[in-house]
């Protein structure tokens, strides 16, 4: 009866409006029956696909001058990743030390989020994060990136035919470059309906793209060569210029080198649940706090509520990276050792 | 590292774009020649992208373009009594565009800035200015902007692949379609579904519908456009495109519109039925 005098109701929502409106609550509701707003279980990822995008010169059906030396495709729910890898040639001597270094990839991530100019924090850091993840993984090293340099000579016929080192013997090469030459790799990121953990997605795409690779072979084409002569005249000297052009063949293609097994990414957040016992209708809520950690998160009401997470990314034993941003519930050992048995059962189930 | 942009990673400036050497002679490639008065089979596919208000995929042989649309969202600023509306055509930066060569896509400073890097392009090209301007034309008359005051509404289409040879018109044909079909996803009110139509007239005054590639035109082709059409709205012109070699005389630009206008109906006859059938898919 003093309800209705006082006009007040209690209001219900859509399960969908609620999470709009508050996230926060529709998060710990789920949680309190054992569930996530996106039904998933604590530990369970959203299924993984990918493909090979077809978007590469070596890959495509047709035979094409596209200058994508490897691609993928990532869908993981709605989200889809587009990754594209690209190379440029660099001149450089490298010595032994320097070959056996690691490389990285130089990555540019583009998130269609409705919005023209220069990119957003989240694209650069997650530039960055790749760029740093490869290079730290080691899976890929400078003496894989160096341009497989053959020379081209025209015979008596006027036909052209290409010596390269691994095919022809010494005697077929007696004049070789004394210069060298590496590629530097590029891969560019689409991704469409973001949602969740990118690192993941991009990460996933780019192992892929990278295992996908083909480098091409490379000759110096002395027609276009292009040698200026120092010329001196009244006091002013000119340099010596000398720009050879590599010609990458059209067809011959090497499958890029990969050191050891890529990893495979797997992001964790940390939520605190309160479990709601509400016992009588005196309106006490006993609250009994426990933490739980929540794989793939995904969707509004877990990406803006779950501020502690866990990323790792590994093959199996070897960890190839493992990052833990705190601020939201505390992170303990235990969730620590839980994400990694996770991600290394993930990893070995996915890689396999 | 790169100077001129901190906030990509473009790897070293010295760094040169791969040029890859003549192909072998024996692997010429055989076109197989469509009919002249056949449209290319497409692949059409609306509300992939989930966080767009409307979304397309559009496939038709190697080209692939994907259409968000963001609105209507509101605006910062004064108050405006209609939406105000925007295009973006863009390319992915490894994506070949067509007749790179003649609009010079990369300008002096962009070219600077990525030599060999093709991910550091951050303005749109000459061809995408044209394009996004050509599909802004195009879709402005059908939409009720007055239903939107101060709000904005953005057409973000992304070519996803691409021939190299592929026609600069024919890809702005299936820009144009493309589009028109994300914006009925989106759900803003039109007046009509925009098509279009691409047709080249040759040399005897034969008509060639959605001729793909550049290959044809040198040998026969004296003209062509593309011309969309609200086709349930009195067949209104609401863009229009036009290249010939030499002046275009009246008969063959009325002969161009006619065509353009009975390949612009096939297509639309594509789209209905493809909404018709989404409609009882979600039944």
């Amino acid at each position: 009866m003093s309800e209705t005098d006082s006009g007040l109701r209690p209001m219900a929502f859509a399960p969908d409006i609620l999470a709009r409106i508050a996230p926060e609550l529709s998060l710990q509701r789920h949680l309190a029956i054992g569930l996530r707003p996106s039904l998933r279980n604590f530990h369970e990822f959203r299924p993984v696909q990918t493909g090979d995008g077809g978007l590469s010169r070596y890959t495509s059906s047709s035979q094409n001058d596209s200058p994508v030396l490897g691609s993928a495709v990532l869908k993981s729910g709605n989200t889809t990743v587009i990754c594209g890898i690209t190379a440029g040639i660099v001149e450089e001597k490298l010595s032994e030390q320097a070959l056996a270094e690691a490389a990285s990839v130089y990555p540019v991530v583009e998130i269609a989020r409705g919005r023209m100019g220069a990119p957003t924090d989240e694209e650069m850091i997650l530039s960055q994060k790749l760029f740093e993840t490869v290079h730290h993984a080691g899976v890929l090293q400078k003496a894989a990136l160096k341009v497989n340099v053959g020379i081209r000579s025209q015979n008596s016929d006027g036909t052209s035919e290409v010596f390269y080192p691994d095919q022809n013997s010494e005697d077929d090469l007696m004049f070789k470059p004394s210069r060298e030459w590496s590629f530097v790799l590029y891969a560019h990121f689409q991704v469409f309906s973001r949602e969740g953990p990118m690192f993941d997605l991009c990460w996933g795409a780019l192992v892929k793209a990278l295992q996908a690779t083909q480098l091409p072979y490379a000759y110096i084409d002395e027609r276009i060569a292009d040698i200026k002569v120092p010329i001196r005249s009244r006091g002013h000297f000119g340099t010596v210029r000398e720009n050879y052009m590599l010609a990458c063949d059209y067809a011959r293609s090497q499958p890029l080198e990969i050191a050891g097994k890529c990893g495979w990414s797997s992001s964790f957040g940390v939520v605190d649940a309160h479990s709601e016992e509400s016992g009588d209708m005196s309106g006490d809520i006993q609250m009994d706090e426990s933490a739980v950690l929540l794989a793939d998160l995904q969707g509004e009401a877990e990406e803006t509520n779950v501020v502690s997470r866990i990323t790792v990314v590994t093959a199996g034993e070897l960890l190839h990276n493992v990052s833990i941003v705190g601020g939201g519930a505390t992170i303990t050992k235990q969730f620590l050792k839980q994400a990694i048995e996770v991600s290394r059962r993930r990893a070995a189930d996915l890689l396999a | 590292m790169n100077v001129q942009d901190r906030r990509r990673l473009l790897g070293p400036p010295n760094a040169r774009l791969l040029v890859f050497g003549s192909r072998q002679p024996e692997t010429a490639d055989t076109q197989t020649v469509k009919p002249a008065d056949e449209i290319r089979p497409m692949f059409l596919k609306t509300g992939l992208i989930t966080n767009a208000n409307g979304s397309a995929y559009l496939e038709v042989d190697n080209t692939i373009i994907s259409v968000s649309v963001f609105g209507p969202r509101p605006i910062r600023g004064s108050f405006i009594d209609r939406a105000s509306f925007a295009v973006e055509f863009k390319f992915l930066p490894y994506v070949s565009q067509p007749m790179e060569a003649i609009f010079e896509c990369h300008n002096e400073a962009s070219k600077a800035a990525a030599s060999s890097n093709l991910n550091g392009r951050s303005s749109l090209t000459g061809i995408e200015h044209k394009i996004s301007s050509f599909i802004e034309t195009s879709l402005l008359p059908s939409i009720l902007l007055e239903k939107y005051p101060k709000s904005s509404i953005d057409i973000f289409v992304t070519v996803i692949a691409n021939d190299a040879q592929t026609n600069l018109l024919n890809l702005a044909n299936w820009a144009v379609n493309c589009s028109s079909l994300a914006l009925v996803d989106s759900g803003i009110e039109c007046k009509d579904v925009v098509t279009s139509g691409h047709v080249r007239l040759t040399a005897n005054g034969n008509a060639i519908l959605d001729p793909a590639s550049n290959s044809e035109r040198k040998a026969e082709g004296v003209a062509e456009a593309v011309v969309s059409f609200m086709n349930y709205h009195n067949n209104e012109i609401v863009g229009i495109w036009t290249e010939s070699e030499g002046a275009l005389d009246e008969t063959n630009l009325s002969s161009l519109i006619e065509h353009s206008k009975k390949m612009s109906r096939q297509i639309r006859a594509a789209v209905n039925s493809y909404m018709l059938e989404s409609v009882h898919n979600d039944d």
